[in-house]
């Protein structure tokens, strides 16, 4: 299974009626499946099933439809009836703190862990709720979690991560030079990573950029438009002063620090430190040497 | 009196909008007719209680632009009246059913009752506005009524489109002076989410001062020398309260808190799923078993045996919580008060619903608890924020970090694998609404009405609340389709003011259904107030 592209992944969660499997990245894909595969009475407990059922954790409503308006009719007719379903609630109390425990008692409908039938209400005004409309071009979403984590989300085109190997890098600018910090391979069209970085990194100059090495071993950004945003973890006095970082303003940061991925036999042979064979862009995040 | 110390309660009374008029039931409506049933009206009871009754109290209250407009919508209105004649006829099924059993027959005569007394006070007192009542004691100097983002929305992950914080922060003050009568003083960030550069922005709307979870004070830059018991002032000039971590617990923690024992109600047993009879399938939402409200039985113990509930031994035991809590906040403000150059201030914020709906007897707590502050004891003494700052305004300036009140402090409880890939929809909207608005900044007609209903999807997109249910695991489907039916519904008006080609059907279809903010403005996505 792991040898499956995260395509194929995607139509057999499809095939096994895993829920909002499209927005799943490969690993979570691969536990998901895996879970309602081994799936069984005695399985129940499972932790991956509990985790794959609470992600495919269902819905809405069941209702009778009003008389809808002309307009809604029309649109409605094609739309399949309300039909009830089977679910599962799934909830594992242990991973809430108490707070969000009570909190979320707002919004419970069912009692947890408990089984019921649930409709699913449709949506009247003709919205393909299974799909999000395309975002108008690719983009990059970079957001800070919590101290030292960081989510970079891409959405590229369609086959876009397919075409050539694509690399979703982490960067920090200092002394108007640019040191690769950590980088990941980016195997979807759509998807997320969590960086876990040195709360201490100066925040105001950690950049993310997708992009892939030519021939001659030079990094080429593939996300020219996409925009990078760069969140703030600490104190700041202002608001709005560097959160966007234009692609004219990123490649003259990048020309500052020199051409990425050449790194000279005489640095290696003087044994300089992974630190600046990674700011060169020489060394992947797990510390491995690249070719070219 | 001079008290040796203050005491400021905060409650954040906040729900989604959630409006089908496309469906004669719906059964996510309900979470607003249990919150009314359970802590708003309960709350409306005790307080003019007191107020009749001459007890000092001061209460502060965050009634969000949702539940504002939720509490003003004719249709809601009457579906809760409908809830409520549902329950009425219920309970006459349950008296009966009941009428040989001595442990429960008293629980169901109770809530007989409760709500003929609830109807009561919605449909003779509050002619269905229960905003009245709220605005009266605001006007009458009891409650001080602050505002929060239009929809909730999460601003250290919406801020980085500025325009975004101005919609949310326009479209509520817009809200709250329209139904309330006057422009807010504070304000409760969703969450409590702050992010450095927000308070510049409150203060071009006039907000006086806001609320931070413990760490926004402690870890503010320079360290505030009393900790949170003294609010500091932010760069940008609003006051930033602290909340207290010890009065917080004593109520919060399910487990050591006043609600976890055993002589209060259980929250999770209910008719609903208990009893299966045609006077109780009537309330369910075509067949579903859900909650009722008639609920049967006192927490007991950790185990599945559940005692019948006593109102009145949980109204003694009420009683005698405040009184350990007010003897708590005496023994802390004695404390302070010897090391500090003026009175501490204890702020104890949580979420209203916490209070009746999850904690049923939290509303009887209160009434306890002011009315001991009040006659019992000199410590202590009720006091809204803008009163402490009127009366000890000389404040240190300080920093605060990014934070919120979610589990771990920051932003995990809203970004997460389960809910990070709204980002992006949210963002780009943003980014085209407030292209939209400097493109357009005259749009009449149809333009109008579609740029005007494209920013009232956007903002109910922007919810923290579907990306906190998303996490929660409750109603998982329904927090999905909310966001991406917004986001869709977004996009086709948005293609509809730029093209100029108009679905007049669709338009009065979808102004129907997200029918909030009739006094929407399009243009409140840009860098600048609009109130």
């Amino acid at each position: 299974m792991n040898t499956k592209s995260v395509k194929e992944l995607k139509e057999i969660a499809s095939g096994l009626g895993i829920t909002g499997y499209s927005k799943l990245r490969k690993d979570e894909l691969l536990k998901a499946i895996a879970a309602v595969k081994a799936k069984s009475p005695s399985s129940k407990k499972g932790a991956a099933a509990k985790k794959a059922a609470k992600k495919s954790a269902t819905p809405a409503k069941a209702g009778k439809k009003k008389t809808a308006k002309k307009a809604a009719k029309k649109k409605t007719a094609k739309k399949a009836t309300p039909k009830p379903k089977a679910e599962t609630v799934v909830r594992n109390l242990a991973d809430q703190n108490e707070e969000e425990l009570i909190e979320s008692a707002k919004f419970i409908t069912m009692a947890p862990g408990t089984a019921a039938l649930r409709g699913q209400y449709p949506p009247d005004l003709g919205e393909d709720i299974d799909n999000l409309p395309a975002l108008p071009e690719p983009r990059l979403t970079f957001l800070p979690q919590k101290p030292g984590v960081l989510l970079a989300r891409w959405h590229l085109e369609p086959g876009q991560s397919q075409q050539t190997a694509l690399m979703l890098r982490l960067g920090v600018l200092a002394d108007q030079k640019f040191y690769i910090k950590q980088e990941t391979p980016v195997d979807a069209d759509d998807g997320s990573h969590y960086f876990h970085v040195d709360p201490s990194w100066p925040i105001e100059s950690i950049y993310l950029q997708i992009g892939y090495f030519n021939a001659g071993g030079e990094f080429v950004i593939a996300l020219r438009r996409g925009t990078v945003r760069l969140p703030r973890l600490f104190a700041h006095t202002a608001l709005g002063v560097n959160w966007a970082v234009t692609n004219e303003e990123f490649e003259h940061e990048i020309l500052q620090s020199g051409p990425l991925g050449q790194v000279p036999q005489r640095a290696l042979a003087s044994g300089l430190s992974s630190y600046d064979l990674a700011r060169a862009g020489a060394l992947s995040s797990s510390g491995m040497l690249r070719k070219g | 009196m001079n008290p040796k110390g203050y005491f400021s309660l905060v409650l954040h009374a906040h729900l989604p909008f959630v409006h089908h008029p496309e469906y004669d039931r719906f059964l996510e409506e309900d979470w607003f007719f249990e919150a009314l049933t359970e802590t708003y009206l309960p709350l409306l009871e005790v307080y003019e209680g007191m107020e009749r009754d001459g007890i000092h109290f001061r209460i502060t209250m965050s009634l969000t632009p949702p539940l504002l407009s939720m509490m003003t919508d004719p249709m809601l209105q009457q579906r809760f009246v409908q809830y409520l004649d549902e329950r009425l006829l219920g309970i006459e099924g349950e008296l009966k059913r009941t009428q040989n059993d001595p442990y429960f027959h008293p629980v169901v005569q109770y809530y007989q009752q409760r709500f003929t007394r609830l109807r009561e006070q919605f449909v003779d007192q509050y002619q269905l506005d229960v905003t009245r009542g709220f605005r009266r004691l605001m006007e009458n100097g009891y409650l001080e009524i602050i505002t929060c983002g239009a929809t909730h929305g999460f601003f250290p992950l919406l801020a980085t489109e500025e325009e975004t914080l101005y919609a949310q922060l326009s479209m509520a003050v817009r809200t709250h002076e329209r139904i309330l009568g006057r422009r807010p003083k504070g304000i409760w960030l969703a969450e409590c989410g702050y992010t450095p550069g927000v308070d510049r922005i409150l203060a071009e709307f006039g907000i006086e001062f806001f609320f931070v979870d413990s760490h926004g004070v402690l870890d503010a830059n320079p360290s505030p020398k009393y900790g949170v018991h003294r609010p500091v002032r932010t760069p940008g000039g609003p006051a930033a309260f602290g909340r207290d971590y010890e009065s917080s617990k004593q109520v919060w923690s399910a487990e050591e808190g006043y609600p976890g024992d055993t002589i209060y109600r259980e929250f999770y047993r209910d008719a609903g799923f208990d009893v299966d009879q045609p006077h109780i399938e009537a309330m369910r939402h075509a067949g579903i078993k859900s909650f009722t409200g008639l609920k049967y039985h006192r927490i007991t113990g950790k185990g599945d045996w559940k005692e019948p509930y006593h109102p009145q031994w949980a109204t003694d035991r009420a009683a005698e919580h405040a009184g350990n809590f007010l003897h708590n906040r005496q023994m802390q403000v004695q404390h302070l008060s010897s090391h500090m150059d003026r009175p501490p201030i204890v702020v104890a914020p949580y979420d209203a619903e916490l209070f009746g709906h999850w904690w049923f007897e939290g509303p009887q707590w209160i009434n306890f608890l002011f009315r001991k502050m009040a006659c019992d004891q000199h410590d202590v003494e009720a006091i809204t924020p803008w009163e402490y700052m009127n009366r000890f305004g000389d404040l240190e300036t300080a920093q605060p970090p990014e934070c919120s009140w979610g589990a771990g402090g920051y932003n995990e409880v809203w970004l997460n694998g389960s809910n990070d890939w709204i980002y992006p929809y949210l963002h780009t909207a943003a980014e085209r609404i407030s292209q939209l608005a400097q493109r357009f900044p005259d749009a009449d007609g149809d333009q109008r009405w579609a740029l005007d209903q494209a920013a009232r999807e956007l903002l109910l997109a922007q919810s923290s609340d579907w990306a906190f249910i998303m996490k929660t695991a409750t109603s998982v489907e329904y927090a999905v389709r909310r966001t991406k039916t917004h986001i869709h519904r977004f996009n086709r008006l948005a293609d509809m003011a730029e093209s100029g080609h108009y679905d007049h059907e669709y338009l009065r279809a979808v102004t129907e259904r997200d029918s909030l903010f009739p006094d929407m403005d399009y243009r409140i996505f840009r860098k600048s107030p609009l109130v």
